[in-house]
């Protein structure tokens, strides 16, 4: 029942999420793949911006009673407007793991709707025997706290008019908004889309070894 | 000049370096090394009200520039910030040669109406009524940011032994950029409030009166402000009985209340919205004048409101009710002296923000026959939201009780 109810609060909190996490284990390491998570409908017009696009992903795993280990994977997108293809940095912890090229947006739209998230937390230093699940968070274009006060501090300054109809600041964007509720609820970073997917209780011992 | 230059160069070479850094560490991948993109140009799509050189203003890049991610993301914010738009995107368009772009920053135009609703309930001091208010102004006039504002509040008795009723109503025109300056604002409107009150003890007044009134204000360094304003009444009907400290029983009527009023303020405000703030301070202090009718229960001479976000609400305390800073008005009922804790909602397609609040307060009323003093404490709860269909919207119900009962 209490189970139940975490689960509907969680939905309330994140948004209905038809996403899901599948345990992966390559090298001794545990990752993660998300499968399904529903972007807003306006990435693919953003992914072809021309500007980098970020996502921030916090995968953490966790025993019953508390939270084992955690990292932080960034995956940047950058179009080419003259090459008219995608390149693909993913970092973890401050260090690139991986680059590709991508020729489409349909195959940066396939690497999305499965997300790998491999070699993340090395095997030997989990509980073996111990049911273990994994939580995701993916942001998109995050923005840190810090940047977040200098933001706010030009707001406040900014409620003094200006001549050529600058009429006063009032944050009545909806996303402006959604960022700010981010950090009142005590985020360090926030972002206007973010999603988190929590993973069915899964063991060790019952995933079997990938190829690379 | 030479700093611009160095800037220009110091903003190429961070370009540059933040650029190649990850592409030199993944240099055993089939990615190509490039060159940093250069700005071309800065243009604007979707703006019909909003001169491009606006918008532009608060993108610090020009053409001639390194490509900045950073400072474009950074503009993108700045944008959001404003009530001007309802969303800001921006792209990157193939420039004349390759590696030179031409930054498109693409809005989409909110209405400059805004609308303000708020319906409630309240018990107070032996009387239940309820009360209305709404607000309708136009926030863009001439495409220029002048503001008119038309605004009414009725508080209409329902039941008790004491009486409270109201009804208000007000047209503003306000400049906030009087004669183009930066500096100064400028407020004209035009009122009329019909008020009537009597509590248990015998305390009672009346008023019925139209109102003209001017204000000239000046901002003073970054969050300050100065005004003066000047009230006119032509007809004044107004009379008023209240019990002292003293025991004595004092009437007074128009003769003691003259035709004419000054008022003096001085606030500042350094808050991030006036509907929902996550933080910042307002405060306001009015020597002169008699009543601002703004609120249902007309306005404190000393307002102060802060905000701060902890343990995922928002906090607020509020002495003298909700802030109208400089020329912006806000409507509200609130006790003298109130804490506010206040939780986001999520938002949807109807609601765009929203929080639902409690709000525990206290007031001084004023004297007993017995020369003791009458204050009242009470809960407010209500509901506070952005709507794509009503605009703003405060329902609520608040709930005192006599302390020296």
């Amino acid at each position: 029942m209490r189970r139940a109810l975490a689960f509907l609060v969680l939905l309330a909190s994140t948004g209905i999420e038809a996403a899901e996490i599948s345990a992966t284990l390559a090298d001794g390491k545990l990752g993660a793949r998300v499968d399904a998570l529903s972007y807003p409908v306006t990435l693919p017009k953003e992914l072809t911006s021309g500007l980098t696009n970020r996502l921030y992903v916090q995968v953490s795993v966790a025993d019953a009673n508390t939270t084992i280990a955690q990292k932080v994977v960034e995956i940047a997108i950058r179009y080419d407007l003259w090459d008219e293809r995608f390149s693909v940095f993913s970092t973890m912890d401050g260090t690139i793991t991986e680059s590709r090229t991508l020729a489409s947006l349909p195959e940066v739209s396939a690497l999305l709707a499965a997300l790998p998230l491999p070699r993340l937390f090395e095997v030997n230093a989990l509980p073996a025997g111990a049911d273990l699940t994994l939580r995701v968070e993916v942001l998109l274009n995050p923005i840190d706290r810090e940047k977040m006060q200098m933001i706010r501090k030009w707001v406040a300054q900014n409620n003094t008019p200006e001549v050529g109809g600058r009429q006063g600041i009032s944050v009545s964007n909806a996303i402006f908004n959604r960022i700010l509720e981010q950090y009142a609820n005590g985020s360090n970073v926030a972002a206007a889309w973010r999603a988190s997917v929590a993973s069915a209780p899964f063991r060790l011992d019952s995933l079997t070894h990938e190829k690379r | 000049m030479t700093i611009q230059k160095l800037t220009m160069r110091r903003l190429a070479v961070a370009a540059l370096l933040s650029w190649l850094a990850p592409l030199a560490a993944a240099q055993t991948t089939q990615t190509t090394v490039e060159g940093p993109l250069v700005v071309q140009d800065v243009t604007c799509a979707g703006n019909l009200i909003t001169s491009c050189e606006f918008i532009r203003d608060h993108l610090y890049l020009r053409a001639g520039d390194a490509l900045d991610e950073e400072q474009i993301r950074n503009a993108q914010l700045r944008l959001s910030a404003l009530r001007n738009f309802t969303s800001v995107n921006v792209h990157l368009e193939k420039g004349v040669a390759r590696g030179a772009v031409v930054v498109v920053i693409e809005v989409e135009e909110a209405s400059p109406i805004v609308r303000e609703w708020l319906l409630g309930g309240s018990s107070r001091t032996d009387a239940q009524r309820g009360v209305f208010a709404g607000r309708i102004a136009h926030q863009n006039l001439f495409g220029k940011g002048k503001i008119v504002d038309l605004a009414a509040v009725a508080i209409v008795p329902v039941a008790g032994d004491a009486l409270n009723e109201a009804y208000d109503v007000a047209l503003r025109y306000v400049d906030p950029q009087l004669f183009d300056s930066s500096r100064y604002f400028g407020v004209a409107g035009v009122r009329w409030r019909k008020r009537r009150y009597e509590d248990i003890y015998g305390n009672f007044g009346s008023i019925d009166t139209g109102q003209f009134e001017v204000t000239v204000g000046r901002r003073i360094a970054d969050f300050s402000y100065l005004s003066l304003g000047i009230a006119y009444r032509p007809d004044n009907d107004w009379v008023a009985g209240r019990w002292g400290s003293d025991g004595d029983f004092t009437i007074s009527g128009p003769e003691s209340f003259s035709h004419q009023s000054l008022t003096l303020a001085y606030g500042w405000n350094t808050e991030d919205d006036l509907y929902f703030p996550t933080q910042g301070s307002t405060f306001q202090i009015n020597v002169g004048g008699d009543y601002q009718p703004n609120e249902p229960e007309g306005r404190s001479h000393l307002q102060f409101r802060k905000t701060w976000a902890a343990s995922g609400a928002y906090w607020t305390f509020k002495v003298g009710g909700d802030p109208s800073p400089e020329y912006r008005s806000s409507l509200g009922e609130s006790q003298a002296v109130s804490l506010s804790y206040a939780r986001p909602v999520a938002p949807g397609d109807i609601i765009q923000r929203a929080r639902w609040y409690i709000e525990p307060g206290f007031a001084v009323k004023g004297y007993t026959s017995s020369g003791t003093v009458f204050y009242e404490y009470g809960l407010k709860v209500g509901f506070r939201a952005d709507t794509t269909a009503f605009g703003f919207v405060d329902l609520y119900l608040l709930a005192t009780k006599d302390g020296g009962r």
